[in-house]
């Protein structure tokens, strides 16, 4: 069976699409959402969504979140004792994702179509493949945020649109599509966006603010005090979107904090952050060559959209009130899923068609002469430009610089500059050739960027008719098939909780961090309530254990009411 | 003079601003595409779509937008100060001024505009205007600031745009105005002015055109009939070659799809084309052919008196001495087959197993005595016309031998893939152009007089339904045979889109496969061939 994947930085979602319809699949916990966040225990039990959240806020070096940011890089993210790259970490939450939806739908995932924002470069396209393939899955497609939720939005009901604006802001990114859809074909006209900017950016904002206003003890650990800032920080701008005001209770080991927010003030502190809104939206209305009267549409997708201040943001922007439509969280996996009824030919989804295109120019690193006849090196010579409808394949020729040469080395780079310094290196192919006088050897660049946004790169030297393809040549990446397989082994090794054990252990890692948060008669309270479900636990009564937890979710979510004042 | 008329012909309709009809048009052809796959075919029609959207095809640029923010307005809150933006890229290089390298005065100025108001008016240019403009033109082609290429690129540009903008107006200009920029060998090139050939196709449609329009011209009857529907001053339109008319559709259609479409009366059109393949067609009703006999009747009486020739005008004479010529045609037609003797077929044998072959030939043959060549091929037209209506109704082992001809045949025709595609389409309709049937195998050719003959009796002969799946073996054979990829080879099957040459040695294969294959399974798919 072939699923659709939102693999977002705060929370993934999966959906698939059946009889005509898409579904939004709930994890063991029953929810729809599950929160991008992996731990491990130090027995080496690996806890994935809202129990690896709970862990990150009592024990942060023993979790991670947030690691979207890191894919496509070779950093390394230690956990415990253990060490993964991002990609390790992903394939963690989707080989969870992947149980999920067996477990609820009774059949086989072994396809799926995977999300990455439409500002993804190709290195963390790869590497989001990989992590696909990592957990057992054959990645069909990886499908752009902003044209997942277009696709969502559109084909509801099927009718023509003229161009709508997409405005996906997500916990890590931003992305800006300008969208059409004319005879169930929809079509993406332009993509923009920030690799940077996104709803954590906010929560950082507070944080920073917090710290300056207030004296945090030096000697508490680092991290800790990082992640139950953020943590709070964040409860805090989730209270905002309905409230003037927002107070919180900080809790560090024999210190209680009590911070608030008000509204004015988070939005003085997010000028700088709204303002960098503005550029991606116009680079996409100028390349579509479209007046924001024009736009039939503007449509939030992304938990962050809730704020009020983007809401703000948006209107003055617009000069108009955004539609509110779409789930904004449930948007992305919605159209995830449609893909992947349009990859397995559904009959349901016979007349849709999608096109999507590139959303920055790609080239490579070139010499010229300028009109002086000097030698000018670092310039950038665009082989596909940026909004190319995709799949597309171009050639250009290029010739040796010096006489004599025996190597090319061709730098490929993504960006809009005129100099490759001010662009991003993709990687690097050497390879030799013939030696002959200067501008005699020519060679043809091939550049190929399929559906799914990853570049293919051959060259060919027309002199001696040899072809090569591009491997990035980036060491940590290239991975063999049998090192993809024995890595996956290595990561499907890693234990979890057993299904019906889920449940419990989470309400269980719950309680453990409220009483941690708690100080005083509730932290006893806390500790009386655990203590029997514990107890209740070891009879193994399925229905007194079902009745005890319904019991401890229900005060617990009583209590954490309360941490804000 | 298969020139084509990029983008249109891309998107297979007529030039237009109507941008539904251009998005239509891509969206029935990318529906049908496989657009992951074929990136080549996605490209090409995805570039021509936005070609076409963007006017320049039709008309020159629209003005620049000037503002640069497009409405967009400010995100910030009121008192806000826009705080300095950490992480923004450039995004606007700085803009150059347009240096120009010569000097322009106030006379230029006058001049160009002139030249400009001239040229962008409605209607045809009077003679004066006309003269007017042909003067500034040799102004401006003996100024010696024609020496620099920056203003001869502008001046080039300029007037391409121009005389594209109200064409035909500037039409009488615009071989003058070619010659000088020696555009007729850089219409092809990369970075010419999109103008330039536009203008090409544009006046050589308007010539076309023209030349059609003339009384003197080879296929101006039937152009009139198209267009039209009878040209003025006929009663009705006798003397139209069905083949000659065929023929013009077939190259309009290929060569000239605008043509078809801004000037062609659709309704006459498939008029024409039933008649072709040999439907009927509801004529004039039945009180204009009463009023049209009288008449004919009345006239001819005046054709009887006026005996100049000596020749015997009474009617029954008339057709007796056309019978005869017919006879003695069919006769020498019959005659020109080495084995119909032997295999004892002849005129008289014809005339008792298939009455109804032998009446159609002799209305064909009806030609004067000294054209036998001429009467054999329209005879031979007709066998072919009825053998290909009669196959699908044979036993199998006629149509499997069929096949084995057809498979020689597609084989000599393989050096022109186009023919042999139309042969593969439609046998009949091909075999009926022009001289096509001089180019089949007198074998064939004898084989369908032979069919004909001895099958084509007065029984009813039923429409075959068309359809048959193609079992997955044979498929698999027919890639190996005809050494096409196994995607192209499906697409040849199904009759989505396909390459000439494709089809050619995907049916060439599959007729040479069919004589291999048992009989009981070659019963059950051929009819979706024939």
């Amino acid at each position: 069976m072939i699923v659709g994947i939102d693999l977002g930085t705060t929370n993934s979602a999966a959906a698939i699409f059946e009889n005509g319809e898409t579904r939004l699949i709930p994890n063991a916990l029953g929810d729809l959402l599950t929160p991008s966040a992996v731990a491990i225990l130090p027995d080496g039990t690996t806890l994935v969504g809202k129990p690896a959240l709970n862990h990150w806020v009592l024990k942060p070096a023993e979790a991670v979140t947030s690691f979207k940011r890191f894919i496509g890089t070779n950093r390394t993210i230690k956990i415990g004792r253990y060490a993964f790259k991002a990609e390790d970490l992903s394939a963690i939450v989707l080989r969870s994702l992947k149980e999920d939806i067996e477990s609820a739908t009774g059949r086989e995932v072994t396809e799926a179509v995977i999300t990455v924002p439409a500002y993804f470069n190709d290195k963390q396209r790869k590497a989001t493949r990989r992590a696909g393939e990592l957990a057992g899955l054959k990645v069909a497609r990886l499908l752009n945020e902003p044209t997942a939720a277009a696709l969502a939005f559109g084909i509801a009901d099927k009718e023509d649109r003229e161009p709508f604006l997409v405005f996906d802001l997500g916990g890590g990114t931003f992305d800006v599509s300008i969208v059409e859809m004319f005879d169930a074909i929809v079509e993406v006209r332009a993509s923009s966006g920030d690799n940077r900017l996104g709803g954590d950016d906010f929560t950082n904002a507070i944080v920073a603010h917090w710290t300056q206003k207030h004296d945090f003890p030096s000697d508490v650990r680092r991290n800790l005090l990082d992640a139950r800032l953020f943590q709070v920080a964040d409860m805090a701008r989730r209270i905002l979107t309905d409230q003037p005001e927002a107070s919180v209770r900080l809790t560090l080991p024999e210190r209680q904090f009590d911070l608030s927010i008000s509204a004015d003030e988070f939005e003085g502190l997010s000028t700088s952050l709204l303002a960098r809104l503005r550029d991606p939206i116009l680079r996409s209305l100028r390349d579509s060559n479209l007046r924001i009267e024009a736009l039939s549409d503007i449509v939030l997708v992304g938990g962050a959209t809730r704020m009020p201040i983007i809401r703000k943001a948006i209107t003055k922007m617009f000069g108009r009130f955004p539609n509110h439509l779409v789930h904004p969280d449930h948007a992305v996996a919605i159209g995830a899923a449609i893909q992947a009824g349009l990859v397995a030919r559904n009959a349901a989804l016979d007349e849709v068609r999608l096109t999507d295109i590139c959303p920055f120019t790609l080239g490579i690193e070139v010499t010229e002469h300028d009109s002086h006849g000097r030698l000018r090196a670092g310039l950038f010579s665009p082989i596909i430009s940026r909004n190319s409808p995709t799949p597309i394949s171009r050639t250009n020729s290029y010739s040796s610089m010096s006489d004599n040469q025996t190597h090319i080395k061709l730098n490929i780079y993504q960006g809009e500059s005129r100099e490759v310094a001010n662009n991003i290196l993709l990687g690097t192919m050497e390879f030799p050739i013939p030696k002959k006088p200067a501008g005699q050897v020519s060679i043809d660049c091939r550049f190929t960027y399929d559906s799914s946004g990853l570049l293919d790169v051959d060259v060919t030297i027309p002199e001696t008719g040899e072809t090569r393809s591009m491997l990035i040549a980036d060491d940590s990446e290239t991975l063999t098939a049998e090192q993809i397989e024995e890595r996956r082994e290595q990561l499907a090794a890693l234990k979890t909780h057993p299904r019906d054990v889920a449940e419990n252990q989470y309400v269980v890692g719950w309680a453990a961090r409220l009483y941690e948060e708690f100080i005083d008669e509730r932290r006893e309270h806390i500790g009386r309530m655990l203590l029997h479900f514990e107890g209740v636990l070891e009879t193994q009564d399925p229905r007194a254990i079902e009745e005890a937890r319904g019991a401890m979710t229900t005060a617990l979510q009583e209590i954490e009411q309360d941490q804000r004042l | 003079m298969s020139t084509t008329h990029w983008p249109w012909t891309i998107l297979q309709i007529a030039p237009t601003e109507d941008r539904k009809a251009i998005r239509e048009a891509y969206s029935r052809l990318l529906k049908a595409l496989d657009h992951e796959a074929e990136t080549e075919a996605y490209m090409d029609l995805r570039h021509a779509r936005d070609a076409a959207l963007s006017g320049e095809f039709l008309h020159p640029h629209a003005p620049d937008i000037d503002e640069d923010d497009f409405g967009l307005g400010d995100p910030l809150p009121e008192g806000s100060e826009p705080a300095s933006v950490d992480t923004a890229p450039a995004l606007t290089e700085p803009e150059e001024k347009p240096v120009f390298t010569v000097a322009y005065d106030d006379d230029d100025d006058r001049r160009f505009r002139r030249m400009a108001d001239l040229l962008l008016d409605d209607g045809e240019l009077t003679p004066e205007e006309a003269g007017e403009l042909d003067g500034h033109l040799d102004a401006l082609f003996a100024d010696e600031r024609m020496a620099d290429l920056g203003h001869y690129a502008r001046v080039e540009g300029w007037l391409a745009e121009l005389l594209a903008d109200r064409y035909p107006r500037g039409a009488a200009l615009f071989p003058k105005v070619a010659a000088y920029f020696h555009w007729a060998d850089r219409t092809h090139e990369l970075g010419v002015h999109p103008a330039i050939p536009w203008l090409f196709n544009a006046h050589e449609g308007e010539s076309l055109l023209r030349e059609l329009n003339t009384p003197g011209h080879a296929y101006h009857r039937e152009w009139i009939e198209l267009a039209k529907g009878k040209p003025q001053g006929m009663l009705w339109t006798r003397g139209i070659d069905k083949p000659r008319m065929g023929n013009l559709i077939a190259t309009i259609r290929r060569d000239y799809p605008w043509l078809e479409q801004e000037h062609w009366q659709p309704e006459l059109v498939a008029r024409w084309e039933k008649k072709a393949a040999g439907g009927n067609v509801k004529g004039p009703g039945v009180w204009t052919w009463i009023g049209l006999s009288i008449f004919a009747l009345s006239m001819l009486s005046q054709i009887v008196d006026d005996d100049r020739s000596g020749v015997d005008h009474n009617p029954a004479a008339l057709a007796a001495v056309e019978a005869a010529n017919a006879d003695k045609h069919i006769a020498s037609f019959i005659a020109s087959f080495p084995n119909a003797a032997a295999d004892g077929r002849s005129l008289e044998t014809l005339r008792a197993r298939s009455p109804k072959s032998f009446s159609t030939l002799q209305r064909s043959a009806n030609m004067p005595e000294s054209l036998t060549e001429e009467a054999g091929r329209a005879m031979m037209r007709d066998i072919a016309d009825i053998y290909y209506l009669i196959i699908d109704n044979l036993p199998y082992e006629a149509q499997v031998a069929d096949a084995r001809f057809r498979a020689a045949e597609i084989g000599r025709l393989r050096e022109q893939p186009q023919a042999c595609a139309d042969f593969i389409r439609n046998p009949r309709i091909f075999l009926r152009q022009s001289r096509n049937i001089d180019d089949i195998s007198p074998d064939y050719r004898y084989r369908m007089f032979s069919v004909v003959h001895d099958e084509y009796d007065d029984r009813e002969w039923p429409l075959v339904h068309k359809q048959a799946t193609i079992p997955g073996d044979v498929i698999g054979k027919l890639i190996k045979r005809s050494g096409v990829p196994e995607q192209r080879v499906r697409d040849v099957l199904s009759g989505r889109s396909a390459s000439e040459a494709d089809i050619c040695r995907t049916i060439g294969s599959f007729y040479e496969l069919l004589t291999e294959i048992p009989a009981m399974e070659a019963g059950k798919i051929l009819p979706a061939f024939l």
